[in-house]
């Protein structure tokens, strides 16, 4: 008995960890798939636009190599992030590069250094929101709202236009790694 | 005239020299001390000239630091410290710790009016291509879950070509980004913040070089102490400059005072007073002011090489009066002036007219800075030599109390052991021998004339930059494309071409980055051709733009009112436009580099790797230049070397023709011979010690060749008191090598260099000079 009320005990902290603490462990769980495969929906909303333009398709994320992201409805449209960074990528898609891989390879040191970062919930149901600290990124982006369980599910992304992008992501595949196409749309833009 | 009149007449003339002299000091020494400065033009091309000129001291102003730290926030606070600390104490014009908040719209004010005659390549190419459908790009743009960055909303910009011409022109992301103002890098475990700025004045300048660096030092100082941990880097010209010059000095100081005190011995030694010395350098400052004024008079200005090679001039005058000396004390209680006067005058003239016809050949070349250093030797020598026959002997009235055969009896011994040793019958292996042993040394000797190979960079200093360099990619400015044209237009438009060129080199990695005008103002024909793409492949059918556009789900005036704003925008983007707006501020200089007269760009380049390709590609772009001043001063410095060894043998071949005339054809080979060996042997050291050739050791040997020749004919000429002129060889030939062979020591590759060629050939030279006394009278 006194073991099992040892573990109790042990459990008891680990949850209640502040809100900064549960961010690590989020982060490590999701760098720690070698490779994600998930569809996506996504919505955006616009001042201008009438109505919510919404599109889907086709992510896959590699730990070592970056993210692939496939829109195919209602239009095909791709657009990758190398693990390497984009050579020639200017400061706007440099900064999106960086969000990216700082999840993809668990740098909490490096998204701490550009977001103000906050983690609610546990672990198995968490949302990140993450506010730019520099005012240069704050010109632009409000914030980015992260939501997920065992995998990042949610993606909400703020702009200071009022532009609104709303992306979810479901039927999650973990492999051990790409097939020759990915890899291929991958290597090298 | 008596000794003493004559002296006084030529005080008096000196004193008239010195009054000029005083008023071209009271106005302020013109002396230049940039190395660069005191080349010649190397541009056939003013132009050129006036550009790297312009540029060169807007980027030797530059310095850049960077403070680092482990946590953010004290970087910063470390580099806030170190800014506020080096304002306060002066030196800077301008320092930038963190850049003013820029409003979003500032671009877009700029560029927005334009817009629809920007197209980036890709987009352009798309659009020249074809298949441009408004609703699938409409759609592409929405789809991407990218923010839309510093652009325009999404309805003014519907199909991005704006926004993507924009992430063109940006910098590319590389390891320094923009937080709150402040430039960051984060490596290693280290925040790393950037401090830029400009200092006040001429980087070459030694008042702006010691207040720059002091204020640098105090900062240093107060950021150790707010901040443990916190490390700084700095790089500029200004440092290496200041390091440079503080090298200098501790070599001339190191180096000055130990040839000073041997010199002082050695003649005290000899003559038992320090009156010979003080009366030689006399002679010689004597001859070294009248050479200033004249130099001057005839220039305007007085490069610092000419002072610096002029002063070694020192050297040979300082012997003319040894000579006397020696003569003064060999004569013992028979001195008198006149007598005495007469004894050294043979000898005396040929030695300096020998000398004297070797710089005026020199004086002859074409090359500016060579001739101000020949027409200096030539005035300054030819002084001092009046100087040692009007001036001293007044000096000199008095007999020598001295026995004469004592006071010089050790070196008529050391001359005679000497040469019995030089004419023993084993001296012909030993020399054949010695021969056999330069020759490897000869066939080693290497040209070398890159001028960076003679600026001696401190190494920590270096290093300090490299890292600044890597993580800023600051360009070095040292080579850089002129654009010039009949007028602006011209000028964007051959740049575009040049950029168009410089594009696969970038992609290939081998060069990192350009900067240029056009790639932020197109020229007008480039825009007018966009624009005129644009309507045709957008614009043409407006029913169908704002159908589709309301179609994508723009609301029903989207369409409507972008089509009002591209009938409104009908001017292009012109560089006025651009210089107005505060986005052009880092790049203003790049544009218009000559001014008015002549419409001209300049286009910086970073991170290239080989300067073949770089000309290469902008081979047969008419009005496109590649400067480069590295290469262009390693070419001058070749082209006088190149000069420079056929000047060494005429000036060879003109001591031997007054050599001739004066002791014949048969005489004068074996004077030439101990002086000729000896800049042989030197060659060889040169080239078993790996220095390579430059124009500096060719100046070293011709200076030697001067000063050697002199020993065999002061030697030659005092046959009769043996250990007076072997003591007069003696001494001048110690004071020679003690003075300039120290040079060898020096930290300065020039002088380095400079000073070997004068050790090893002087050295060689005195040792060998008992050879050109005929044998009978020298066994």
């Amino acid at each position: 008995m006194p073991r099992l009320l040892l573990l109790l005990a042990l459990f008891a902290c680990a949850q209640a960890r502040s809100a900064e603490d549960l961010a690590d462990p989020i982060v490590a769980r999701l760098a720690s798939y070698p490779v994600v495969r998930a569809d996506f929906v996504q919505e955006r909303t616009l001042p201008s636009l009438a109505r919510p333009v919404t599109s889907s398709g086709r992510m896959v994320l590699s730990r070592e190599q970056g993210l692939l992201w496939q829109v195919e409805e209602p239009v095909k449209v791709a657009m990758v992030f190398t693990a390497s960074g984009n050579p020639g990528a200017g400061a706007a898609q440099a900064e999106m590069g960086r969000l990216v891989r700082a999840i993809l390879t668990g740098d909490l040191r490096e998204l701490r250094s550009t977001f103000a970062l906050e983690a609610h919930g546990e672990l198995e149901r968490w949302t990140i929101r993450l506010v730019p600290r520099a005012r240069e990124l704050a010109q632009y982006l409000r914030k980015i709202e992260l939501a997920g369980g065992k995998h990042l599910e949610a993606i909400a992304i703020d702009e200071a236009s009022g532009e609104r992008l709303v992306v979810r992501m479901r039927n999650f595949a973990v492999a051990a790694e790409l097939d020759p196409a990915e890899r291929k749309a991958l290597s090298l833009p | 005239m008596s000794v003493r009149a004559r002296a006084v007449w030529f005080l008096l003339a000196v004193a008239l020299v010195a009054g000029i002299g005083a008023t071209y000091l009271a106005r302020g020494l013109p002396l230049q001390s940039n190395l660069l400065a005191m080349l010649p033009p190397t541009e056939r091309d003013g132009e050129v000239e006036e550009v790297i000129s312009r540029l060169g001291s807007a980027l030797a102003a530059r310095v850049v630091f960077v403070v680092s730290h482990s946590e953010d926030l004290t970087a910063r606070n470390a580099a806030e410290t170190f800014a506020a600390a080096l304002r306060a104490n002066g030196g800077l014009r301008t320092l930038i710790v963190r850049l003013p908040a820029t409003d979003r719209s500032t671009p877009a004010e700029l560029y927005a009016r334009g817009r629809f005659g920007l197209l980036s390549d890709e987009d352009r190419a798309a659009l020249a291509g074809g298949d441009f459908s408004v609703r699938d790009a409409a759609l592409r743009q929405l789809v991407l879950p990218l923010p839309q960055g510093p652009a325009l909303p999404a309805a003014q910009d519907p199909f991005g070509f704006f926004g993507r011409w924009m992430a063109a022109r940006e910098p590319r992301a590389g390891l320094v980004r923009l937080e709150d103002g402040y430039l960051v890098a984060r490596e290693s475990g280290r925040t790393r913040v950037l401090v830029f700025g400009e200092i006040d004045g001429d980087a070459y300048d030694q008042a702006v070089q010691e207040r720059v660096t002091s204020a640098y030092e105090r900062a240093a100082t107060a950021v150790r102490a707010d901040a443990a941990g916190a490390e700084l880097w700095r790089a500029g010209t200004v440092f290496y400059a200041a390091q440079a010059r503080r090298a200098a000095m501790d070599d001339m100081e190191r180096i000055g005072l130990c040839a000073a005190l041997g010199v002082a011995l050695l003649v005290l030694a000899a003559f038992r007073s320090l009156r010979p010395m003080l009366l030689g350098l006399v002679s010689a400052a004597i001859g070294i002011l009248v050479a200033v004024v004249a130099t001057l008079a005839i220039d305007g200005e007085l490069h610092l090489i000419s002072l610096a090679f002029g002063a070694s001039l020192i050297g040979e005058a300082v012997d003319y009066s040894i000579l006397l000396f020696a003569a003064h004390l060999a004569a013992g209680a028979t001195w008198t002036p006149e007598r005495g006067v007469a004894s050294v005058r043979p000898g005396l003239t040929v030695a300096v007219g020998t000398s004297l016809l070797a710089y005026a050949l020199l004086a002859l070349l074409p090359f500016p800075g060579v001739s101000q250093i020949a027409r200096f030797a030539l005035i300054g020598l030819a002084v001092s030599y009046l100087t040692v026959l009007w001036l001293l002997p007044a000096f000199l009235a008095r007999p020598s109390a001295r026995d004469p055969a004592r006071a010089t009896a050790w070196a008529a011994r050391l001359l005679e052991r000497w040469s019995a040793l030089l004419n023993h019958r084993h001296a012909l292996v030993a020399a054949l021998a010695l021969f056999a042993i330069c020759v490897p040394g000869w066939l080693a000797l290497k040209a070398n004339d890159d001028v960076r190979l003679l600026v001696a960079r401190d190494p920590d200093l270096a290093q300090q930059e490299a890292a600044i360099r890597r993580l800023t990619g600051l360009d070095s400015g040292g080579r850089f494309f002129l654009v010039r044209g009949a007028d602006a237009e011209e000028v964007l438009e051959r740049e575009s071409l040049l950029v168009q060129r410089l594009r696969p080199l970038e992609r290939a990695g081998e060069l990192a980055a350009h900067q240029a005008v056009s790639d932020y103002v197109p020229a007008r024909t480039r825009q007018e051709e966009d624009r005129a793409l644009i309507a045709k492949r957008v614009f043409a059918d407006p029913q169908l733009l704002v159908r589709e556009l309301a179609q994508v789900g723009y609301s029903g005036d989207a369409g409507k009112r972008l089509l009002d704003e591209f009938q409104l925008a009908t001017g292009p983007l012109t560089v006025s436009q651009w210089l107005a707006s505060p986005l052009s501020a880092p790049l203003r200089h790049l544009w218009s580099p000559l001014g008015e007269r002549s419409p001209s760009s300049v286009v910086t380049l970073r991170g290239e790797r080989d300067a073949t390709k770089l000309a290469a590609a902008a081979a047969g772009l008419e009005g496109v230049t590649l400067v480069d001043k590295a290469a262009s001063v390693s070419a001058l410095l070749g082209r006088y070397r190149a000069w420079a060894l056929p000047g060494l043998l005429a000036a060879g071949a003109a001591i031997f023709l007054v050599l001739a005339l004066r002791y014949g054809m048969r005489e004068a080979p074996r004077l030439m011979a101990p002086v000729l060996a000896a800049e042989l042997v030197s060659a060889a050291v040169f080239g078993y010690s790996g220095e390579p050739v430059t124009l500096f050791a060719i100046g070293g040997w011709m200076l030697t060749l001067g000063i050697g020749v002199n020993y065999a004919i002061f030697l030659r000429e005092g046959r009769e008191r043996r250990g007076a002129t072997g003591m007069a060889v003696l001494v001048s030939s110690a004071t020679t090598l003690l003075a300039w062979g120290l040079l060898a020591l020096s930290g300065m590759p020039a002088l380095r260099q400079f000073g070997l060629a004068l050790l090893t050939g002087i050295a060689g030279a005195v040792l060998l000079t008992p050879l050109a006394l005929p044998r009978r009278e020298a066994a």
